[in-house]
């Protein structure tokens, strides 16, 4: 694996670092997922957004929203998981969709909303990314095996180089976590820790 | 064999068949994977499996379509996958176009009136024509099989579940060169994006007896 990581055209994509997912009153801990694990991604995430901003490197989050009947939802929701209806997962205007209060956009950073797994599935994501000549993709967020995953095989199917920080995401098995980053590292991105992130951008943060 | 697995509302109607990659690159010994001397036998494993399927869809009348992955003779299409990520399949010549590695096994040679999608990622409906053929002949449930479970397999079947197909990832008719990673596949992809089901529950399904069955 050659792929070298620079803050020149980067960008840091944050997935789904939403309170359905982290929060212990959220939609993931209410149907009983072990929703620790997500938030053990925040630590991570924020750091790496610090050091983005920081390194004027562009911070874009994904945000997964489905309408309030779910009629967006597909087979996914209407077959497959049909028990996050019930808990009003990531439901748009809901509390469960928004952001936590210690990891809210800042202002001129870009959030994308999407309704399915890959933040590149009818999104607006790929024509942000395109003008601003961005070639290489830092990936954190939740969950690593589902919505980061389908997300980075998306990113590197359309030649974005794409690094994935193993620290800065989470999932709510341990093995879906762990061999989630051994199928990215096979053939899809480079996997790395925030430390080396923040190295290969030149910044150190006071806190670190 | 395990018990028999939910099928849902499987049948013959607006139903296809997708075969991803079963080409002599990867399951046969003299292919690019033979020769780079990595676990081909393993992805082999998937042709018992995909033959009966490919027969039973063929007796039942459902559509087929076979995934073939082919890059251009210099590569110029592989991207950073290619480029950067593993550079090894240009040095041993992985599916190239035009080349005996590239072409799809012979027990399983498309016949008229099957589509073939020529792809150059892992996903069978990234920049190919897939997702038109699917929705112009009305489809609903894809099968899929073929290789490897982990990569093409799965990539695709994430990207059809994304799409509202219905979605069935034939088990015992995948394979990869880890049983780790194989295991692992059908696993996430069961989590959210498929049915995971075996070669026998969909002959069932389509109500087909196969004479070598």
């Amino acid at each position: 694996m050659t792929m070298e990581l620079t803050k020149d055209k980067t960008a840091l994509i944050v997935v789904d670092m939403q309170n359905g997912f982290l929060d212990p009153k959220g939609s993931m801990a209410q149907l009983g997922f072990d929703y620790q694990r997500l938030a053990a991604a925040k630590p991570g995430c924020q750091r790496l957004i610090q050091a983005a901003r920081k390194a004027k490197v562009p911070v874009i989050y994904t945000q997964y929203v489905y309408k309030p009947d779910f009629s967006d939802g597909g087979v996914q929701i209407e077959e497959i998981m049909p028990m996050v209806k019930g808990v009003g997962l990531c439901v748009e205007g809901t509390w469960d969709a928004d952001f936590p209060e210690d990891m809210r956009p800042a202002k001129g950073e870009l959030v994308i909303e999407k309704n399915r797994p890959s933040s590149f599935y009818e999104t607006r994501l790929d024509s942000f990314l395109r003008p601003l000549g961005i070639q290489n993709l830092v990936v954190c967020g939740v969950t690593t095996n589902i919505c980061v995953e389908t997300t980075v095989r998306d990113a590197t199917q359309r030649n974005y180089r794409s690094f994935v920080v193993r620290d800065a995401t989470g999932e709510v098995e341990q093995d879906r976590y762990d061999v989630s980053l051994k199928t990215m590292g096979f053939f899809f991105a480079r996997i790395m820790n925030v430390s080396e992130v923040l190295d290969s951008w030149n910044v150190e943060l006071s806190n670190a | 064999m395990p018990e028999a697995r939910d099928v849902g509302p499987l049948g013959r109607e607006r139903t296809a068949l997708l075969i991803i990659d079963m080409q002599n690159s990867y399951i046969d010994e003299k292919g690019a994977l033979g020769r780079m001397k990595r676990n081909w036998q393993s992805l082999r494993e998937a042709l018992p499996g995909c033959e009966r399927l490919l027969a039973g869809a063929r007796k039942a009348g459902i559509k087929v379509i076979h995934a073939k992955y082919v890059f251009q003779p210099d590569y110029s299409d592989g991207g950073v996958l290619i480029r950067e990520i593993r550079p090894a399949l240009k040095e041993f010549g992985l599916c190239q176009a035009g080349t005996w590695d590239a072409e799809i096994v012979p027990s399983l040679t498309p016949i008229a009136g099957e589509q073939v999608v020529e792809k150059n990622r892992p996903s069978a409906f990234y920049s190919t024509q897939l997702e038109s053929f699917l929705r112009a002949a009305r489809i609903e449930n894809v099968v899929v099989c073929g290789v490897t479970t982990n990569m093409c397999v799965e990539s695709t079947v994430r990207d059809a579940s994304q799409r509202d197909f219905r979605t069935y990832v034939v088990g015992d008719a995948c394979g990869e060169m880890e049983q780790d990673r194989h295991d692992a596949a059908l696993v996430s992809m069961g989590f959210l994006f498929a049915r995971v089901v075996g070669v026998n529950d969909v002959l069932d399904a389509w109500d087909v007896a196969l004479a070598n069955a």
